[in-house]
Order: structure tokens, then sequence, then C-alpha cells
């Protein structure tokens, strides 16, 4: 399941460079997924020992939901790139099986494309909802107070990342569609 | 062209984009957002996106999902497949066709700390294929069984598929997850009972293993006590209410981390593996859902799913007759489409049909049976040809065996899961007993 895809990992510099990054991004958000779950498990056990002689000054973790939904939050987002550009998204394989690995580059420099678009957008409307959350009275989270506006940012980020993909993608289909055709995964 | 009519024109262009192999999480934003655009104009659509993408991700419902799929990494790490396959040989090996067995009985075991079916079969494969391989059985039963066993990974909760159905479907996740647990049973019998009926008429296909004594059988059990005790701690404590879902998940993965780290000899490299796992799949799962939600957003706007609702239960027609085309229809649909997106594409539409029509239960009762029900049949497109990704992933690691072969493997089991089926659609008892019982 984990293991490398053939033709995931690029020869030419600029997909190195954008794999390296996804990749980075990915396990950060990995990390960050981690921590969340470590928080949660600390959160349960302190709830549980409050109310224990001795142990009364424990507790949960303050605003340990609100800590789940904007960290898995980002750490979903940070792992978009990474899942793009090794090939990882799932698409109905069935109708063009009997076509040729060209033919089938084609499709996917389509499919591509779509996703370019779709990344740029969700940037930019992310950013417009970041923008939506700036000043004193920006949107936060209901008892740490925190600002959501970073989460937004954090997901700008990422969808940058994952438009620049994206992009590269588009092209890497083209190359795959004009040379030998997609590497089987 | 607005309402229903719209609604469906969309659906037609969806098929139409997925036939022409655009990923299906794309396909779906696209097809949603140019029928949103079409219905409402420019500006709303950019809202549309606002407002729906960064609350796609940031829900707590949802964050069981990657939690889930995390500790699915660390179980693949956790060194247990040996003890949990042992386990199951101990008691079955000796038998015609017992090695096989043991292998189903060991899906079903490591099912109970992994949600994911595919993960499933490629960790069981990796013990039980040589084994079976040394005991000299034949590549299609090898293989059949378990490319079927991995479904049990989905069926036997903790489950990513039926965790989303019951948040797409408003319903009780604890009471899902008990309710598969006799489905899930009776899954990993049925699948023993094929390989015994297989076996009677090919003898030489799965000859006996060896026979274990008492001792032996107490001590392989004993070695699988970090499986029990997780899967008793996350499930038994979702269902008492000490953590909610998404805290059982954090709690599941946690142990299995500890269990990778101290029993399979996890380390950093095997770590940051399991997040790199953990980031494609759940990458590749929310952008479906951000596709989906996107997509039923536009869907209910066109009150296409109201209408047919209203439609189908003013026809007229047996509910059951309605239930089966549903089945029907997921089967067909699982022989080119994974479970994952079948569930989020149909399930705003087939759900309120369900909840319309009178099965003669209540309407909670209706929901969970008729998840397990759609749940068992998207598994079943995992195993049939000509896209069964259980197959594909067992014969990637089984090369010697023809594909055809390893198909013909698993016809048994699809028999096998057809009358599970129709049992369970004629005794909803057997799946809400135990909901009845414990609530």
């Amino acid at each position: 399941m984990a293991c490398q895809p053939p033709g995931a990992v690029s020869v030419d510099p600029i997909g190195r460079a954008l794999y390296r990054a996804s990749a980075a991004l990915a396990v950060l958000g990995g990390l960050l997924l981690a921590a969340i779950m470590v928080m949660v498990v600390v959160s349960i056990i302190g709830r549980n020992l409050a109310g224990v002689p001795l142990f009364g000054w424990l507790g949960p973790v303050p605003g340990d939901f609100e800590l789940v939904e904007l960290g898995v939050a980002i750490a979903l987002f940070s792992f978009l790139p990474y899942c793009q550009i090794v090939r990882g998204n799932v698409a109905v394989d069935f109708f063009v099986a009997k076509a040729s690995a060209r033919t089938r580059a084609w499709f996917a420099v389509a499919g591509n494309l779509l996703y370019t678009i779709i990344a740029a957008l969700l940037a930019w409307q992310l950013f417009n909802g970041y923008l939506d959350r700036l000043g004193p009275y920006g949107e936060t989270t209901w008892i740490l107070g925190l600002p959501t506006k970073w989460g937004y940012l954090c997901a700008v980020v990422a969808t940058v990342l994952l438009a620049l993909v994206c992009a590269y993608t588009v092209l890497r289909s083209i190359a795959e569609a004009r040379g030998s055709g997609e590497p089987v995964r | 062209m607005i309402g229903p009519e719209l609604g469906a024109f969309a659906f037609v262009a969806l098929l139409a984009l997925l036939a022409l192999r655009i990923p299906i999480g794309v396909s779906m934003i696209t097809v949603g957002l140019g029928a949103y655009l079409v219905m409402r104009g420019v500006s709303p659509t950019l809202a549309y996106v606002k407002n729906t993408s960064f609350s796609a991700f940031a829900d707590y419902g949802l964050s069981v999902v990657p939690l889930f799929l995390l500790m699915g990494q660390f179980a693949t790490r956790a060194g247990m497949s040996k003890a949990l396959f042992n386990a199951a040989n101990v008691f079955l090996g000796h038998r015609r066709g017992g090695v096989a067995m043991a292998s189903v009985g060991a899906c079903a075991g490591f099912g109970a700390i992994c949600g994911s079916s595919l993960a499933t079969a490629a960790t069981m494969a990796q013990v039980a294929l040589p084994e079976m391989r040394r005991f000299g059985y034949s590549g299609a039963l090898s293989t059949g069984s378990l490319a079927a066993g991995g479904t049990l990974g989905i069926l036997i909760p903790p489950s990513v598929v039926l965790v989303i159905y019951a948040i797409l479907t408003e319903q009780n996740i604890a009471k899902m997850f008990v309710a598969a647990l006799v489905p899930g049973f009776l899954a990993a019998l049925g699948y023993v009972l094929a390989i015994a009926v297989y076996v009677r008429f090919r003898p030489d296909a799965g000859p006996t293993g060896e026979r274990a004594d008492a001792v032996a059988r107490r001590k392989a059990v004993a070695e699988t006590w970090p499986v029990v005790a997780i899967f008793l701690l996350v499930i038994g404590g979702i269902y008492a209410g000490w953590f909610t879902p998404t805290e059982g998940a954090a709690v599941g993965a946690f142990s299995t981390l500890l269990l990778a780290i101290f029993h399979g000899g996890m380390r950093w490299q095997g770590f940051v593996d399991s997040l790199k796992g953990t980031a494609e799949a759940s990458a590749m799962i929310f952008l479906i859902i951000l596709g989906a939600k996107l997509f039923n957003g536009m869907l209910a706007l066109t009150q296409l799913p109201q209408s047919a609702a209203l439609f189908i239960g003013d026809s007229g027609l047996a509910p059951m007759a309605v239930l089966a085309v549903m089945l029907l229809i997921y089967l067909l649909l699982g022989c080119v489409m994974d479970s994952l997106s079948m569930i989020l594409l149909t399930i705003p539409i087939f759900f309120p049909i369900v909840m319309a029509l009178d099965f003669g239960m209540t309407p909670e009762e209706t929901a969970i049976w008729f998840g397990i029900l759609a749940l068992i049949v998207v598994e079943v497109g995992l195993i049939t040809p000509p896209v069964g990704m259980n197959v594909f992933i067992i014969n990637s690691l089984a090369r010697d065996v023809p594909m055809l072969d390893s198909f013909r493997g698993v016809l048994p089991f699809l028999l096998s899961d057809a009358v599970r089926v129709i049992i369970l659609i004629a005794f909803p008892i057997i799946t809400l007993g135990l909901v009845n019982l414990l609530w």
C-alpha cells in the first residue's frame, strides 16, 4: 500500500522538487495528525482521572474538540499535493482499460487539467475565506478563541502547492502521452 | 433547465466523466460546481466553494476517518498477522482446506483492528500465501480465499465505509458497528463453509495441514491478546460512551502505534511511511468527500432526491423489489467502482427512497439494516471481475497464479455472499438483534 508506484518520483528537477515539497508537507501533516492523536489520548486520560483522589487537578485538554477539528482540517489539506503527485487519486479504469497506454495518458491530461483548475479555485476561495477572517473581529474557535484564519492560511499554502503539482502533472501526462504512455501503477 | 431534470442531467454528465477516467473526486467537483453555476450564477458558486471547502475538512465527525486510516497503517506494521494466522490455523489447519479457512479467520481477526479491505488482504497475504503454498494449495483457492477474506476488513468494525455511511445518514456510529458484528461473523463462517464445500469437490486444491495439540492451541490464542484488547477497548469504549468515535479512533491508533513499535519493531522510517500511507489514503478519500459534498449540495437544490423518493414511495412498488433493484445497482457499479465512492454517490439518492418505503421497521432500524446490506453488497464489488481490487492486489503478490485462476477462486465466496445477503434481507433480526439487545 505504502510502496512507491513506479514513475512516482520524477527524473526532471521540477518534478523532483515538487515531489520533495509534497512529501515533506504530507509528513508534516501526518505529524500534526499524530500529535492530535496523542492530545486526544491525554485528554481522555485527564478526563477520567479528574475524579480520582490526588489527580483532581487533572482534566480534559481544554478545547480538545476544536483542536481536533482545526488540526485534522490542516492535516487533510496538506495531504492533497502528495496524493496527486504519486497518482493516488482513484478513477474508474474500466471503460478505457482496453485503450493504449498513450491514449490513457491523454485522458489523464484531461483529468489533471480539471484538477488544476479546481485546485486554483480552491486556493483562491480559501484565500478569500482567510481575508474574511482578518481583523480584530475575525472568527475564532469557541473555547480557546483560536483565530480560524490560521487554518485557512495553512489550507491556502497547501492548495497553492496542490495547484502547482496539478499543473506539473498535466505536463507530465502530456509528456507521457507523447512518449511511451502512462506507467502502470 | 432547473429542478430534478438538471439533477438527472448532472448524474449523466458525472457518469460520462467517470467513464473517461477522470478521477472520481475531480468529476464530482466539476459536475457539482458546473450545475450549481447553471442554477445560481457566478458569485454564488464562488461563495459555495469558499463556504464548503474548509468546512468539508474541518468536521469533527469526519476526523474519525484519517485516524482510523492511521490505525490501519500502524496495524499493518504491528507484526500481528503471523500470530493471528497461527491462532486460526491451530484450530482449522488439520482439516481439508483448513489452511485457507485459517487465512479467512485471520483476515477476520485483522479486520478487528483495520478498517480497510485492501490493507487486510495485503497484510494477511504476506503470511498466509507462503503457508498455503507450503501445503500445496491451488493458486485459485489460496488467492481467492485471501481476496474474499480481505472484504471482512471493512465489514468487521472498525470500518471506514461504515463510518462514512453513518455520518451521511446521521446514524449512531456505535450502533452501526454493533450491527455489523453478527453479519461480519456470519461472513467469516460462510467463507469457511464455502471452502469446506469447495474442497469436497476439489480435494487436491486444499490438502490438510498440521494438527496442533491443546497446549499449542492455548499458546497461539494467547499470543493474539493485543488485537483482542485493542478491539475491545476501541469498540467497547465507543459503545460504553467512554469516548466519541473520533476519540476511539485516536485511542486505537495510539495503541496500535505502541504495538507496532514494541511488537512489530517499527522504527522512524516505518513511522514516516505510515504517515505517508495515511496521507495518500486520506487525501484520496477526502477529495471524494469534498466532491460528494459539492455534488450532493447541488443535487439537493435540484430536488432530485426528494422527487425520486416521493415518486417511488407513491408508485406502489413493493419495497422489497425496490431494495433488490438498489442492491443490484450496487453490484453493477461495484464491478467498476470502489466502495467508498459508490456509497458517497448513491446514498443521497437511495437513502431517502429507502426511508420512504415501509419495511415494517422503525426508521432507525431500517437505516441500520439498509446500511449493513449496502456495505456487504458494495464489498462484493472488490472481488468481482472486471475490476476487483482485492483480487488484483493478492494476485500481484502471487505472481505465478494467472488472474483468471484468482477470479475463478473467488466464485465459491461470491456464492456464499449471495446466500448471506438473502438471509440478512429475509431476517433483519440478525442485523438488528444485537443492537436492540444492547440499547
